[in-house]
């Protein structure tokens, strides 16, 4: 296995390497006065075909077309050699016409959101790693779940067991709907930021004036399951928006090759021979 | 209910449950329905329905089945929500029909779907055109689902751009020449050392690429990529163009004029050291070319009077004059010719001897009278025969004389079809003519032979020839030609002639004569004569050639008339614009340019008629004076700054 920076220097490489290549022959056809249109066109086309096969190697698993983190490998480097080929087939120009321009926008947007869906799944699992490990977005409603169910427990024990119920108004007033929510603070999570939490840990530690020994023990574990909620707050947010950016970029990718296709087979029939 | 265990992932549907943390473990249809079942399916034995819940999800319950064979754990209903890939999946369903509808709707529809369709706006020059491809996209025609129904045939459009762009004959070859020029210039420039190779056809869109907006420059080239067919190539024109060969005059010019002498010589001794290059030369309307300003403005000061003919010994020209004849010869033959003046003094004019040429019988006689074989005032040696003939053409002579003298114009025309062998149109006729007035002809007629050719002509056509009389010379006044200072026709009662003196610069007869006998190829009558006699640069009234260059091709002569002219829709391979460089100039004026080459012999080359054959009074323009602007870094210097890539007749 060839470890990940020799890998993505070699395919990095070969994308220039490429770029380049199909620079100079489209330089060289144009001084030539050979048209160049309809073969970077088609070469176009079919690097949109492969990259949109992904999705579709996704679905079909059983088929021994090679490993799917593979696929993925050469995805990425054929989606940037695609971004080359596409300004060497516009020649370095805006588009002029309606389909064109259309064909254009989608091509953009399906190029800059996978390139921030590159970027994110880079990104967010190392900020996933460092706050907490890894988690699977489904289990997340079940551990939340378990959080939720253990304060509850907390405070009904501290009712039995103090015969007062400070904790339990402080819950019911402060800290009961901070464990309800599922998306609550996502702007803050994205940012890293805390303030949604530091008010509550303060006002707790505020609290621990009017309580006794065991009441500030409970609170001590409902203030551990409260960063523990807030933990899992953070993760769902992260991993969502790492399922986010695919909104964008499979659904345009389909639209795209379907302008394509069209444009396609206008410019063959309209550009003579 | 238990805790999530398992996930499906590539399940569209989830329960409902699963975002409080919980689900069942059967989960939703296929079709997203709540499939509402108990935790386990109780299975019927001897003693009644026994529980089959799983251990993995709690074993076998207390409960047990309930007595209908149910499980008692039912799960409660939910609402089943679609997975993260669904949601994706249907997204980009949605999307792509919206493509597909965009699509449909614009290709069935015109012209919205035209305009949607179409790959840009057109350049400015073709912005008429509007929602219409089918003017230049063959069988493009209707809305444009019928563009993809032809899909995958490549078409042929170029024809469509030529119904507008006419560019000449070879339209689609290499620089609109015909193969065999182009391979003659590839041999000639080369030195016979390229053979240019089977030449296609170029499409047009192969240089003008269109739809690419309103100011795109259709025919923008680059150097490289003018020079692709080219097997010689050069960076630019100061490193690798070749340098410049009898540059611009690379061939004799239409007008006759020795800058040398003239600036030297002819313009000091008549007071005109102010002349410059601008008293005869000024940009043409486009600017493009020096053209002359014309023989008013420039030449005739000094050259009026020698197309008039002030100071020549003979002014005009003799139309017709009565010939000498031996009227002894005549006589003792007992020839009878009618009465004759027997003063004259002279031979046939070329004019006469064409247009008595109407005669089978006389060509013969006649060309060897041109050929000065026979002479008519000498014809002792001659046969019967022969003087038979002599008898007839003296009847000839006459009868054209009465002719003109009472038809005029009309009969002028109709002898000049008969040796022609074509019809005349009337502007030829009438330059050929001059308005010849039918008075002279009659009063010369009536005065030379002293009233008697209309009865002799009378009686001739009814077969009765008058005996030969001599007649004495006439008594009547003669006109003086130097009065006809305006031209015109006149008659000499001296020398028995016919004359007409031009009537200034671009005088129509004698331009219309030296047109129609420098046609020797027509094969007219004593037309090669004719032009000897009105061309020669000296002698001819009006001394037209002295000025305008003649020129053979072939078998006919050509008088160039204009000087240096605009040629509109005319194309060569260079183009240069003066007004464009006219401000740039120094001191040195035009000569920043134009070096004067003293040693030149610009005469000389007037004297044949090849029009090859030139030495110019300027060196030819050196490629460093181009240079010195043109070059990178300052004014552009592309190919198509100064050559053409169409040459030929161009509309």
């Amino acid at each position: 296995m060839i470890e990940f920076a020799k890998r993505r220097m070699i395919g990095s490489f070969s994308v220039v390497v490429v770029a380049l290549l199909f620079l100079s022959i489209y330089l060289f056809f144009k001084e030539k006065l050979v048209s160049t249109s309809l073969p970077t066109g088609f070469i176009l086309l079919a690097m949109m075909f492969f990259l949109v096969g992904l999705n579709w190697r996704k679905r079909v698993s059983f088929l021994p077309v090679g490993r799917a983190s593979t696929w993925l490998q050469v995805h990425i480097y054929v989606g940037w050699a695609s971004i080359a080929m596409f300004l060497i087939h516009t020649g370095f120009n805006s588009p002029n016409g309606g389909l064109e321009l259309t064909i254009a926008i989608l091509f953009w947007m399906v190029a800059v959101s996978g390139v921030l869906g590159l970027i994110l799944s880079r990104a967010i699992p190392r900020r996933l790693t460092q706050n907490g490990g890894n988690i699977t977005q489904d289990l997340i409603p079940k551990l939340r779940r378990d959080i939720k169910r253990r304060s509850e427990e907390l405070v009904v024990k501290s009712i039995e067991e103090t015969k007062k119920s400070t904790v339990a108004d402080f819950y019911v007033e402060r800290m009961e709907v901070f464990f309800m929510g599922s998306r609550r603070f996502f702007m803050n999570h994205i940012f890293g930021s805390k303030k949604h939490l530091n008010p509550l840990i303060t006002r707790m530690h505020a609290m621990h004036r009017y309580l006794s020994e065991d009441e500030i023990l409970i609170m001590n574990e409902l203030e551990e399951l409260v960063c523990e909620n807030d933990q899992l707050d953070y993760q769902q947010s992260l991993l969502s928006i790492l399922k986010c950016w695919l909104f964008v970029h499979i659904p345009l990718s389909y639209s795209l090759l379907i302008f394509g296709v069209v444009h396609g087979v206008l410019a063959y029939r309209f550009v003579g021979s | 209910m238990s805790d999530i265990k398992y996930n499906r992932p590539n399940e569209n549907w989830e329960c409902g449950w699963k975002q409080r943390g919980f689900q069942c473990h059967v989960g939703p249809t296929t079709n997203g329905k709540c499939s509402r079942k108990g935790e386990c399916a109780p299975v019927k034995k001897d003693d009644g329905y026994h529980c089959t819940r799983q251990p993995q999800h709690g074993g076998k319950c207390h409960q047990g089945p309930l007595p209908n064979g149910t499980c008692s754990k039912q799960y409660p209903p939910c609402n089943p929500k679609r997975s993260i890939r669904a949601k994706r999946g249907l997204t980009t369903l949605c999307l792509s029909v919206l493509a597909l509808a965009v699509i449909f709707f614009n290709l069935g529809s015109t012209p919205s779907g035209t305009s949607f369709f179409s790959p840009g706006s057109l350049s400015f020059k073709h912005s008429s055109i509007v929602n219409n491809c089918a003017i230049c996209h063959t069988g493009s025609h209707g809305s444009p689902l019928n563009w993809i129904v032809g899909a995958g045939v490549g078409q042929q459009d170029s024809q469509n751009c030529l119904g507008c762009h006419k560019m000449g004959e070879n339209p689609q070859k290499p620089h609109s020449l015909a193969s065999s020029t182009l391979s003659e210039i590839t041999q000639r420039i080369s030195g016979g050392k390229v053979h240019s190779s089977e030449i296609k056809d170029i499409n047009c869109n192969t240089c003008h690429s269109e739809h690419k907006g309103a100011d795109f420059d259709l025919t923008k080239m680059t150097k490289k990529q003018c020079q692709t067919c080219h097997a010689e190539k050069f960076e630019s024109l100061k490193h690798g163009h070749p340098e410049f060969v009898n540059y611009p005059a690379d061939k004799r010019v239409n007008i006759l004029f020795d800058h040398t002498e003239h600036f030297n010589k002819h313009f000091p001794e008549k007071g005109g050291e102010k002349i410059s290059c601008n008293t005869c030369h000024a940009p043409s309307s486009t600017g493009s070319e020096m053209v002359l300003n014309g023989f008013e403005r420039s030449c005739s000061q000094c050259h009026s009077e020698q197309i008039y003919g002030d100071s020549a010994i003979e002014k005009g020209v003799v139309f017709l004059r009565l010939p000498t004849l031996d009227l002894d010869t005549i006589k003792s033959k007992r020839l009878r010719i009618g009465s004759w003046p027997a003063d004259t003094d002279g031979t046939m004019t070329p004019f006469m001897m064409s247009l008595l040429s109407t005669k089978d019988e006389f060509k013969s006689l006649i060309q060897e009278i041109r050929d000065e074989e026979i002479s008519l005032d000498d014809l002792s040696e001659l046969e019967d025969e022969q003087l038979k003939t002599v008898e007839n053409l003296v009847w000839e002579i006459k009868s054209l004389i009465q002719q003109l003298g009472t038809d005029g114009v009309e009969g002028l025309k109709e002898r000049i079809e008969r040796i022609y062998g074509k019809e005349l149109s009337r502007k030829q006729i009438a330059n050929l003519s001059a308005a010849m007035p039918v008075d002279v002809f009659r009063a010369a007629g009536k005065t030379w032979f002293q009233s008697k050719l209309p009865q002799e002509i009378e009686a001739f056509g009814d077969g009765e020839k008058a005996r030969t009389r001599p007649l004495s010379a006439p008594e009547e006044e003669n006109e003086d030609e130097d009065k006809m200072i305006a031209g015109g026709w006149y008659k000499n009662n001296f020398s028995f002639n016919v004359k007409y003196r031009p009537t200034g610069h671009g005088d129509k007869f004698v331009r219309g004569w030296l047109t129609l006998a420098g046609k020797t190829s027509e094969k007219m009558a004593g037309s090669e004569h004719i032009f000897k006699v009105l061309s020669h640069r000296k002698e001819s009234p009006g001394s037209c050639t002295k000025c305008h260059g003649v020129v053979k091709s072939k078998d006919d002569y050509k008088v160039h008339w204009m000087g240096r002219l605009e040629k509109v829709g005319a194309q060569g391979f260079v183009r240069f614009s003066h007004s464009s460089h006219l401000n740039l100039l120094k001191e040195e004026g035009c000569y920043t340019c134009h070096k004067v080459n003293p040693k030149a012999e610009f005469n000389k080359a007037y004297k044949g008629f090849d029009p090859s054959v030139f030495e110019s009074n300027f060196y030819s323009l050196k490629k460093s004076t181009c240079v010195r602007c043109h070059q990178e870094g300052q004014v552009k210097d592309n190919c198509l700054t100064c050559h053409n890539y169409h040459i030929g007749d161009l509309f």
